[in-house]
């Protein structure tokens, strides 16, 4: 029973350092694979895959670079 | 569907400083940070409440902003946002303008200009009471006719005020219209802007404003703070004082902390059988992230100082103070605040470059914040300091809390030479004059101090139990596993994978004085600072010695390392690179992987060295 509890725990840890280690491309390329997998969690994951896809920081801006303008453009 | 039925989404605007997330926290029962300086806000937050008529109203509380012709990043968001560019955000249907009533003139102009947004808009005269005290009097009602919008006073961080804002927005009863373009907003022309101060000179002067008198106990106060000797000796002095109560005042607690983790380790060890679960429970989680929970006293003191001096308006004039310094590295004035916030967590101490408007020196603040002591490092250092300096005083002062300041302020100077080969290196550089407001100041707010300190106890404890546990059952599996062969001599840990690792890797940091169990430590120390003391905490009560289990961690590094040892980890600390999760905000706010790179380049080749000569120069003196 002991060894059973300790491969939950370790395989639980091993998943949770992956995912909060992970950038936000390989969290939905993580995602995307259990959805392939696991169609039925689709649901399920709708909001953690809302959440990754939203664009936010700099990332979001008009002037940021990503974003091809710059604040100045227009000046 | 009815008006009352559907969301309103509302952005609060206004200048910076002038009380925009604070009225939110108000509002939206948020726990936004909230300080007396302005920049504190660059990214947009969100959150709701409902009204009596059972409207729901979506808050967006914004960066601040001198105009809508952005200067900063942080700026820009806020504009994006009111013009409904930003990606994937509807425009706002209603804006909450928030003026700091002590200081109209620029709130007015302000004002004025995002009116011509469009929108519906209610004008907040936010620290009402504050202007009343100094004698402000302008008429509401003229105030209102003239802006043509409702104005509401308020007083943000008490309850007074909110509620009568939000009965005027349900007064309102503006119609959704999600969506709605910005129509032809325009970037002013200077003409405009003149014809805008001048309409705002106009409107002040019939509603009977005029410019509260200072005070004359700030006056007094900041011709001693401000001074360039005796402000730079009441910093340092403050500074000092910090660091000692740190380590002076968090003894008991920590004791408390330590015999707590001990008799629960001894605990789990006699009442469950020996199997590897009770190793993995003993060993792995309660010695591992024992090891870091036991410094949360001297994290909520070191807090505690901070959050008060960010109520109390201290901060930027610190940044006035230190702007000459700052600027002959080669970093602009504004880098104060970025860096100081780097010192709880350079992740927000990056964000807020954002107020940086020059980009060469956004990147250079950016590169430097690393360097700044997060308090991810400051269990190490606790760590190492009750291991291996003596807890004894010198003249009024704990030799501890010495040492502990002087690895804050090599964390500081390191970041200052650092700037300045980055001046050296890039070509162009222009001096920026620093423009910054000075606050009044005022009393911490006790309610901003608990909600800040439990912020950051919710935030350690949540590190603690998450990633930090998590690290730390993955690294006893390694440690435990494979089991060692027949007839081996050595402590089990010796023979797991990663002792194998630890071993490999024991060479190349060898010339630094590193053992293989240090080499362990490092590597999920990368995940966060603090987990090098939790994963010595493991790899130590993993070793076989009985005493890693009994007693605290300092004491068993203590017996197990030399002088030198510890003490060139100190210096490793100082200048190590940050943890994934900052290298990856860097990736983020650079747009790029070449700065989190070079970032990283250098911050270990600064730790190697600083290590090395740390270590040889304690041996030569006899540490070993």
């Amino acid at each position: 029973m002991q060894h059973l509890t300790v491969i939950v725990l370790v395989s639980a840890a091993a998943l949770y350092v992956l995912w909060s280690l992970s950038g936000r491309g390989a969290r939905l390329a993580m995602l995307s694979a259990l959805e392939r997998v696991l169609p039925i969690l689709r649901a399920v994951l709708a909001p953690v895959r809302r959440r990754l896809e939203q664009p936010s920081g700099c990332a979001a801006c008009s002037s940021s670079p990503a974003q091809g303008r710059h604040a100045g453009r227009s000046r | 569907m009815t008006a009352a039925a559907q969301d309103l989404r509302i952005a609060l605007i206004g200048l910076p400083n002038c009380g925009k997330t604070a009225l939110f926290n108000r509002l939206t029962g948020s726990r936004q940070k909230v300080a007396n300086y302005p920049g504190v806000t660059v990214e947009r937050k969100e959150g709701q409440f409902r009204g009596a008529s059972g409207r729901q109203y979506r808050v967006l509380d914004l960066p601040g902003t001198y105009s809508l012709t952005p200067t900063t990043l942080d700026e820009a968001i806020t504009r994006d946002v009111a013009l409904g560019r930003f990606a994937q955000e509807q425009r706002p249907e209603t804006i909450v303008f928030v003026a700091d009533a002590t200081h109209l003139p620029l709130s007015i102009r302000l004002a004025l200009e995002v009116k011509r947004l469009g929108l519906p808009m209610i004008m907040v005269l936010n620290m009402s009471d504050l202007a009343r005290k100094r004698g402000f009097n302008v008429d509401h009602d003229v105030l209102s006719r003239e802006l043509g919008v409702p104005v509401v006073e308020t007083v943000a961080v008490s309850r007074r005020g909110a509620d009568s804002l939000i009965a005027t927005l349900e007064a309102m009863q503006i119609a959704p219209s999600p969506g709605s373009p910005a129509g032809e907003w325009r970037e002013p022309s200077s003409e405009d802007v003149a014809a805008t101060h001048l309409e705002a000179s106009r409107i002040l002067g019939i509603a009977g404003y005029h410019e509260p008198l200072r005070s004359a106990t700030v006056e007094r106060i900041d011709s001693i703070l401000l001074h360039p000797v005796y402000g730079m000796l009441a910093l340092g002095i403050l500074l000092f004082f910090v660091f000692q109560a740190v380590f002076s005042w968090a003894a008991w607690p920590m004791d408390l902390i330590d015999a707590g983790v001990v008799t629960l380790a001894e605990f789990v060890n006699g009442v469950m059988a020996e199997g590897p679960l009770r190793s993995l429970l003993a060993d792995g989680i309660i010695s591992g992230v024992g090891s870091v929970v036991i410094f949360l006293p001297q994290i909520i003191i070191l807090f505690a100082f901070i959050l008060a001096l960010e109520d109390s308006g201290y901060l930027p004039r610190a940044a006035y103070l230190l702007d000459r310094v700052m600027s002959s590295a080669g970093l602009s004035g504004r880098a104060f605040i970025p860096l100081l916030s780097s010192f709880a967590c350079a992740i927000p101490g990056i964000m807020a470059t954002r107020t940086i408007p020059n980009l060469r020196d956004r990147l250079a603040t950016i590169m430097v914040a690393p360097l700044m002591t997060c308090s991810a490092r400051l269990p190490v250092y606790a760590l190492l300091i009750a291991a291996f300096i003596p807890d004894r005083d010198i003249g009024w002062f704990n030799l501890q809390g010495i040492v502990l300041f002087a690895l804050y302020f090599a964390g500081v100077a390191g970041a200052l030479l650092v700037a300045w080969v980055f001046k050296r290196l890039r070509r162009g550089h222009e001096a920026h004059l620093l423009m910054l407001e000075l606050p009044d100041y005022q009393w911490p707010n006790l309610q901003n101090l608990v909600l800040g300190l439990w912020e950051r106890i919710r935030l350690f404890l949540a590190r603690a139990g998450g990633i930090i546990l998590a690290l730390m059952v993955l690294l006893w599996f390694l440690s435990t596993y494979p089991a060692p062969p027949a007839g081996a001599s050595g402590a089990p840990i010796e023979y797991s994978f990663a002792g194998q690792l630890g071993y490999a890797l024991a060479w190349v940091l060898a010339p630094i004085g590193f053992n293989w169990q240090i080499a362990i430590a490092l590597i999920p120390g990368l995940a966060a600072r603090e987990v090098a003391v939790a994963a010595l905490g493991t790899v130590y009560a993993l070793s076989g010695d009985e005493e890693a289990v009994t007693s605290s961690l300092s004491s068993v590094i203590a017996a197990e390392w030399s002088l030198a040892t510890g003490l060139a980890l100190l210096a490793w600390y100082v200048f190590a690179p940050q943890c994934l999760a900052t290298i990856a905000v860097v990736k983020r706010e650079t747009n790029g992987w070449r700065y989190p790179l070079i970032m990283t380049g250098y911050l270990f080749a600064l730790a190697y060295l600083a290590a090395f000569v740390t270590y040889r120069l304690a041996l030569a003196f006899g540490g070993g």
